[in-house]
């Protein structure tokens, strides 16, 4: 026993005077080696927001965001719709918790964080005649599960897991939606090859008219007539919409709020499938990822650029768009 | 996502690198990090970043409750933190962090009494303004605690509650929209604010990174407030006293540099917030664009696809029960 113990004791010698042998240098740079690498400063990207212009926004509120503003996830966004204000993260494809692992295909995990949470806020929520605020948020997250579910390609990735992290920064009006094409931004930023490119987009019907992506302002009142006349018809309706088969876009997820004639939902129809709203935004997400891998990759735009050509659909109709503004 | 691992090499290089006076980042031994402060539209929004890779924003928020018993004639102020999975990579939450900042935070704002709670009071014993602080941490590099406590003072600086108080005949509580009345700013008695060290040996890093914080043994909080007084020490190994001092010096000059930075930021939105609306300039569109319904139906026709085709609607519902539901509904 004693001997044993002497030689462990030794041994823990020895460590420690390894330890203090260790010359600060690694033996496999040379001295002026490493302190080019030491003192290299990290690459650190400044923040730039993806500015398009007003003009290029006819229907919904304009549209900015800032990519790959986190250090730490695959893919990660900030991005406004009008004042609303979102950040989302994505890890993908990536490990999941065990209970959500999936034999067959990817998981998708969604996690959707309000600014303000705690019981004072709850009370306030209710008080205001709203719905219990953890409900919407759950709400929110499988809808954006939902979505994500058909259009990225699981199968490819057995037992592997899309993590997304949803934050609202700020919230004037649309947030379900401005989650959505968050999430898109962020999901395509993160490199993960998708079925087609969604955006959503929401409606606010009163009366004869129609509000394309509302503010708060608009959404109260709407809210406050949906009350006052039980014949008028009010209420909010949130479209998510593919970008393809041509200039049709297919729609993913429809939610209704409040009370809409079947005529004002089929008019309401007809103006997302017109495709202008889509081209709109999707145009807008192009634009950001060009600029995105403008970034991350030294002479990355030409190939891009290239690319377009090849590519049908999406990129061909955003790039007929910019000529059209052009001779505007 | 599981943890990052450090290799070995990393590890003699910090070590070794911080003996020398070289570490990552080409930042010197004792050079603090870039701090960048923003804040929300919001009031009581703000978020800050340290460079590179810390984020941390923070929202401040009040409700009208029953103050606690024990202190009938004060309102309550609660700091709730929570790291994001987009920082950690985990979608299960830990509770180590978020625990470590709460406590360095509730220190520094409640019992050094920051805030001033008597001045949240509305009726003794029955209503009182409840404060919250939401602090949320989206990115991680080390140095959480430095970015939380200058977030939540930012927030706390720029929060605004609406006036509230018991008409006198009705002995009602009446509470004054934020639109229609002068908002109420909260009242600080010191502004706190805190700077990190990691220890090796005999040397101090200002604000580590987060493989600093791993791989170095320990870790020096130092707390200074506006009024250059020390609020805050936590120190996780043992070092020499000299050592402490010369960190508490570096720690003021730096926090009383934040704190100025801060307060000339807090300056600038509260006059912007003077300005009244029309006089401000006119910034990009923030409300949506209103339509006719008349007007839609032009437009369809005029979009490149001149009637969207039902089949794209669902697969299962034969055409003819589409004319069915059409006639139903007056579709």
């Amino acid at each position: 026993m004693e001997s044993a113990a002497s030689e462990k004791h030794e041994e823990g010698e020895e460590e420690q005077q390894q330890d203090e042998d260790e010359t600060p240098y690694c033996p496999f740079f040379s001295n002026s080696e490493l302190f080019a690498f030491m003192t290299k400063e990290r690459f650190l990207r400044e923040e730039e927001i993806a500015g398009v212009d007003e003009s290029s926004f006819q229907f919904v509120r304009p549209m900015r965001a800032k990519l790959s503003i986190l250090e730490n996830p695959h893919g990660s966004v900030r991005f406004w719709q009008g004042l609303t204000c979102v950040i989302a993260a994505v890890y993908g494809p990536s490990d999941v918790r065990m209970s959500k692992e999936l034999p067959h295909r990817a998981a998708v995990d969604v996690l959707f964080r309000p600014k303000v949470t705690g019981s004072g806020n709850m009370s306030a929520m209710l008080a205001a005649g709203l719905m219990d605020p953890l409900m919407e948020e759950r709400a929110i997250e499988q809808t954006v599960v939902g979505i994500l579910e058909s259009v990225i390609h699981l199968e490819d990735h057995v037992q592997a897991g899309f993590n997304v992290i949803l934050h609202e920064i700020e919230n004037d009006g649309c947030l379900v939606s401005a989650c959505v094409n968050a999430t898109v931004l962020a999901l395509l930023s993160a490199g993960c090859s998708l079925r087609n490119v969604v955006c959503a987009v929401t409606l606010g019907v009163s009366g004869d008219s129609v509000v394309v992506d509302p503010c708060a302002k608009q959404i109260q009142d709407i809210q406050k007539s949906m009350g006052k006349d039980a014949c008028k018809s009010n209420g909010l309706l949130t479209f998510v919409l593919t970008n393809s088969h041509g200039f049709v876009p297919q729609i993913l997820h429809v939610s209704c709020k409040g009370r809409v004639l079947p005529s004002e939902l089929k008019t309401c129809y007809k103006l997302v499938c017109s495709g202008k709203i889509v081209q709109e935004v999707v145009r807008f997400f192009y634009l950001c990822i060009s600029k995105d891998l403008k970034y991350s990759e030294g002479n990355g735009v030409e190939k891009i650029e290239e690319q377009v050509e090849m590519e049908p659909g999406e990129v061909e109709s955003s790039s007929g768009d910019e000529v059209d503004e052009d001779g505007e | 996502m599981r943890p990052k691992t450090i290799a070995n090499c990393t590890r003699s290089l910090v070590k070794g690198g911080a003996k020398n006076g070289i570490r990552l980042g080409a930042r010197g031994l004792h050079e603090f990090r870039t701090a960048k402060i923003s804040f929300g539209n919001s009031v009581g929004s703000c978020e800050a970043v340290l460079l590179p890779g810390t984020r941390v924003f923070a929202q401040a928020s009040a409700a009208i409750g029953e103050p606690s018993d024990s202190r009938p004639g004060e309102g309550s102020f609660t700091i709730s933190v929570w790291v994001s999975p987009a920082a950690t990579g985990e979608m299960v939450g830990n509770s180590e962090k978020p625990s470590a900042i709460a406590r360095t935070l509730e220190r520094m704002f409640k019992e050094n009494r920051a805030v001033d709670l008597e001045s949240l009071c509305i009726k003794f014993g029955e209503l009182a303004w409840i404060l919250r602080v939401d602090v949320h941490v989206i990115d991680m590099n080390g140095c959480l605690q430095d970015a939380a406590a200058l977030a939540v003072l930012g927030a706390l600086l720029t929060f605004q509650r609406p006036q509230a108080q018991i008409d006198i005949n009705t002995d009602e509580l009446v509470v004054l929209p934020l639109a229609e009345s002068t908002p109420v700013e909260l009242h600080l008695f010191h502004l706190p604010a805190v700077t990190s060290f990691a220890l090796c040996d005999d040397v101090l890093l200002a604000e580590p990174c987060q493989e600093e914080e791993d791989i170095l043994p320990g870790k020096l909080l130092v707390g200074v407030n506006d009024s250059k007084e020390l609020c805050h020490l936590h120190l996780t190994h043992p070092i020499d006293q000299e050592l402490l001092l010369e960190a508490t010096k570096l720690a003021q000059v730096q926090c009383l540099e934040r704190l100025n930075m801060l307060k000339q930021l807090v300056e600038e939105v509260k006059a912007q917030r003077e300005i009244p609306v029309y006089k401000r300039p006119k910034g990009p569109r923030t409300a949506g664009a209103e339509l006719k319904l008349s007007a839609i139906e032009e437009l369809s026709t005029s979009g490149p696809e001149q009637k969207p085709s039902m089949k794209y609607l669902s697969p299962l519902i034969s055409t003819s029960d589409v004319n069915m539901l059409e006639e139903l509904c007056i579709f």
